[in-house]
């Protein structure tokens, strides 16, 4: 699957965005997705290094699925959006969306984290979805923290980051209170 | 529709951002973070049945923008 062949299916395919498999020819573009100097601090890497050659078992580790996140109409790679640290035991799992620096704080591309959320509620029996985040990244989604998720817990001072200790926020959302809102936003 | 109707429509089902009113308050010093501008561009599309080409939307920086853009397609 490539850009040029996009995924059209409605679980898939939002307004602005959609959701493709993984392709190697993406691995350049995941490359500097998780090694851009600009959010190497708080990206999923937190500052570490990535050797290229281990790029797939990094990508996949403690993931459940996940997707290119796409702008068809411009036919540009946005990012990336995973699920991962799934516990099937406690139906529960976590989210987390990594967007390229050009498409930060733009906001159409957060729709990918509502396809996503569909597709986890749609294919496996979760009963809640968990984000974790830690201080500069939550700003970026501050109102929709409970409004349209639960803030369980704040751990205080959790992770270093520039040159400092910022708090990791955990919201999650449950399956209830999700479908109803995903029916509203989503096509 | 006025634009403070707009707005106060927009406020209410949308943004609940009281300081959406002013038409050159920028997005950014309305405080309106990524999740807001995603609902927004909702917004138009599923409750006003307005399209916004995303070229478009990049280039909207103000609530004026926004509400300018709103004029034309209706």
């Amino acid at each position: 699957v490539t850009l040029n062949d996009p995924v059209n299916g409605s679980l898939h395919t939002g307004r602005f965005v959609s959701l493709q498999p993984i392709a190697v020819d993406d691995y350049p573009f995941l490359l500097r997705l998780f090694t851009d100097p600009e959010g190497q601090s708080t990206g999923r890497l937190g500052g570490v290094g990535l050797n290229p050659e281990t790029l797939g078992s990094f990508l996949w580790s403690g993931v459940l699925t996940q997707f290119l996140v796409v702008r068809p109409d411009a036919r540009q790679r946005i990012g990336l959006v995973a699920a991962y640290n799934a516990e099937f035991r406690h139906g529960r799992v976590s989210l987390a969306i990594w967007t390229a620096p050009p498409f930060r704080g733009r906001g159409w591309p957060m729709e990918a984290t509502l396809l996503m959320l569909r597709i986890l509620f749609d294919q496996f029996p979760f009963r809640k979805v968990y984000f974790e985040s830690i201080q500069p990244a939550v700003e970026t989604f501050g109102s929709a923290l409970n409004r349209f998720l639960t803030v369980e817990g704040v751990l205080k001072e959790y992770m270093f980051v520039d040159g400092r200790y910022v708090d990791q926020t955990i919201a999650s959302i449950r399956r209830e209170d999700a479908l109803p809102i995903l029916e509203k936003l989503l096509p | 529709v006025t634009l403070e109707e707009f707005c106060l429509h927009l406020s209410q089902d949308v943004l609940e951002h009281p300081v959406a009113a002013e038409v050159e308050l920028s997005l950014d010093e309305a405080g309106l973070d990524s999740f807001d501008r995603m609902m927004i561009l909702v917004y138009f599309e599923s409750e006003l049945h307005i399209e916004v080409p995303l070229d478009l939307w990049e280039s909207c920086t103000t609530i004026g923008d926004l509400y300018h853009h709103y004029q034309l397609r209706t």
